[in-house]
């Protein structure tokens, strides 16, 4: 049973934005045709992010923290 | 954390977050990770025994099936890729299970060496069976018995005089007479015989007879 704060909507949105050489702490965001370039997603196991329209560069990588 | 010894689970959920395991056996059980603190197994048997993930642990689960629908599929499979490996940061892993040489091993032990000379004996009587007591005792003595094998029957042999070196002389002294002396061959037909030294000498000086038409 996945408890509910983690069932929750993302509470912050991000639209239009370029994120390039960064480590981006995803849980709980919205991601609207955004670009990632050379970046790092970092998730912790929070409320799911969401990506719509978003391009990813090749070098995005993947990165877990806390409970996830 | 707790640590369980020689237990057994059986049928049922196993909530295994933190928990230390050794020389347990899980049958027909589901494994619940919620993505807390890494469970620890040493010396575990499973049968039949399944992994559900909850709470954090499925989320992440979620997470990745969220970018495995985007552009990120590479990276995922990259990801999953080193799960498979078992490529995970050093911190990430369990602790190493401790040696086996612990005294209570030797059961297993003994049973592999009795399997493995159970295998050898097999294979012993098998080879001894294969070139020695087949060749000898079944193909040799087969029905109809092989050629080169088969004793000559005596009554087939030609009968052979007592003393050979006497009967080969006896002919010698035959033919020698037969070729060197005057006599009939057919008295009545006119046939006689001459030596041959001097049937030689009659056809150097009177050359071959010639059949007259």
């Amino acid at each position: 049973m996945i408890p509910s704060t983690l069932e929750a909507a993302p509470s912050v949105t991000y639209r239009d934005e370029r994120f390039y050489n960064e480590e981006i702490v995803v849980d709980g965001k919205r991601f609207q045709n955004c670009v990632f370039d050379n970046v790092s997603l970092v998730y912790a196991g929070g409320v799911l992010p969401e990506f719509v329209d978003c391009r990813f560069a090749y070098d995005v990588s993947l990165e877990f923290t806390g409970g996830a | 954390m707790s640590t369980h010894r020689n237990e057994k689970f059986a049928n049922q959920d196993v909530a295994i977050d933190g928990n230390r395991y050794e020389g347990c056996v899980f049958s027909n059980s589901t494994l619940v990770y919620g993505g807390g603190e890494l469970p620890a197994f040493v010396n575990c048997t499973f049968r039949q025994t399944g992994l559900r993930l909850t709470d954090v642990a499925q989320q992440t689960t979620t997470y990745l099936s969220l970018l495995n629908a985007t552009e990120l599929r590479p990276a995922v499979g990259k990801l999953l890729g080193q799960v498979e490996r078992g490529a995970l940061a050093s911190s990430q892993r369990p602790s190493p299970p401790t040696p086996l040489a612990m005294g209570r091993n030797y059961g297993q032990l003994a049973g592999i060496g009795l399997s493995l000379m159970a295998v050898a004996i097999v294979l012993g009587v098998a080879l001894w069976y294969g070139f020695i007591y087949f060749p000898t005792n079944v193909t040799l003595n087969a029905d109809p018995a092989q050629p080169l094998y088969r004793e000559p029957l005596m009554a087939q042999m030609p009968a052979l005089p007592d003393s050979l070196s006497a009967s080969y002389d006896q002919i010698r002294a035959d033919q020698i007479e037969r070729i060197s002396t005057y006599g009939w061959v057919d008295e009545q037909a006119g046939i006689a015989k001459i030596p041959v030294d001097v049937a030689a000498e009659l056809i150097v000086e009177q050359g071959l007879p010639v059949r007259e038409e």
